[in-house]
């Protein structure tokens, strides 16, 4: 059999001890039903960094993605009594979370400027013959592509930021962005094309994500 | 290698990477791409790419989850005030701070009420003053009007019979 190292898509890339991690998290979360500030607390401290680590990808500063998450926390504080559980908890979360992205975003999007793919494209990206350093081209290639997915629709980062770059499963991303897994596979699959045409001066071909 | 074949593989290299296809269908990527030098490639690239991505992963800045949790403790110091204020202006008008409290906890049972008490008040309306309903000048506005104010009464029972039934529930 074909081997080609590819790493699992998991949780937080290994913040948590996802079976272990269960168990505790229901226990924390009865007591923070029940008003217990300490013990939501803990559950701030577990979820905030991959919480922001999704927001930041899909606000326009980090200072509004450090909003959003404070944001979520606080819905989420006071939305608990109503959480039913019928979703894990980091999943609504991350729900509210990527809402609340989507919400600022929709409304700073058009006052902002937007980076032309085409303008991307031509004079900033650096042939990759002319690096010789492979530090530097490593450097490079994560501008591009930061760049680049900065440059895609929120829809498309929202798939493309929950599948690729924090590795949830497609389940568990579809589930954070509130679609069906076809229709959140169908939109992953656009954003990767997106994010391919965007990356095609910069690689070469066939390279392409 | 057929060109099916190729185009089957190709179709599927970012599935074949994420680990989401079925067995048979891993089995015809896999042979395909050992003989394919482009698709190889392509999947080379797919996984590099896949990586890089993952190496964007941002660290929480320092200290944000402490503003977190001071934001939700001033939160939550805001409502405990809001709680304590309202019991500390209750004992000068208990029956209006009871009132108020009945209102927020009835509120949610108003959209069954509502709609029983204005059919009642429809009910009575066209026993006591049939004319207003079915008169040949009709008023609509005032048809309204009378129909709302007979619904008044039946609404207030029914909150009121709510009232009671949870306090003796309570004991």
């Amino acid at each position: 059999m074909m081997t080609i190292a590819i790493s699992a898509p998991g949780l937080y890339r290994g913040r948590i001890a996802v079976d272990a991690g269960i168990c505790e998290e229901e226990a924390l979360l009865r007591r923070a039903r029940g008003g217990d500030r300490a013990a939501f607390d803990v559950l701030v401290r577990r979820h905030a960094p991959g919480l922001y680590a999704v927001v930041v990808r899909l606000c326009e500063s980090p200072q509004d993605a450090e909003e959003v998450t404070q944001e979520a926390f606080l819905r989420a504080w006071r939305g608990l009594p109503g959480f039913q559980g019928e979703a894990r908890f980091f999943t609504w979360l991350y729900r509210i979370g990527v809402n609340e992205a989507r919400r600022r975003s929709a409304r700073a999007r058009p006052a902002l400027p937007v980076v032309s793919l085409d303008a991307y494209s031509g004079a900033e990206v650096v042939d990759r013959r002319e690096q010789p350093h492979a530090r530097a081209e490593r450097v490079e290639l994560r501008r591009a592509l930061e760049r680049a997915i900065g440059a895609l629709t929120v829809e498309h980062r929202v798939a493309l930021v929950l599948r690729d770059v924090e590795g949830f499963s497609t389940a568990q991303a579809a589930d954070i962005a509130g679609l069906g897994e076809a229709a959140f596979k169908s939109r992953l699959h656009r954003a990767r094309a997106a994010l391919r045409e965007a990356m095609a001066n910069h690689r070469p071909p066939g390279a392409a994500a | 290698m057929t060109f099916a074949a190729h185009r089957f593989a190709a179709a599927r290299l970012g599935a074949y990477r994420d680990g989401e296809l079925a067995a048979h269908e891993r089995d015809r990527v896999e042979a395909h791409v050992r003989g394919c030098a482009r698709c190889r490639g392509a999947l080379a690239g797919l996984v590099e790419c896949g990586r890089e991505l993952r190496s964007l992963h941002t660290e929480l800045p320092d200290g944000l989850a402490d503003r977190i949790i001071a934001r939700l403790e001033a939160d939550t110091g805001e409502t405990r005030l809001r709680v304590v204020g309202a019991a500390e202006t209750a004992p000068s008008r208990p029956w209006a701070a009871g009132l108020a409290a009945s209102w927020r906890e009835q509120r949610a049972h108003l959209r069954v009420t509502l709609p029983i008490a204005l059919v009642v008040g429809l009910g009575i309306t066209a026993v006591k003053d049939l004319e207003t309903l079915t008169g040949g000048d009709v008023d609509i506005a005032s048809a309204c009007v009378v129909c709302g104010s007979n619904a008044l009464v039946p609404l207030a029972l029914l909150h009121l019979g709510r009232l009671l039934a949870v306090r003796a529930r309570s004991g």
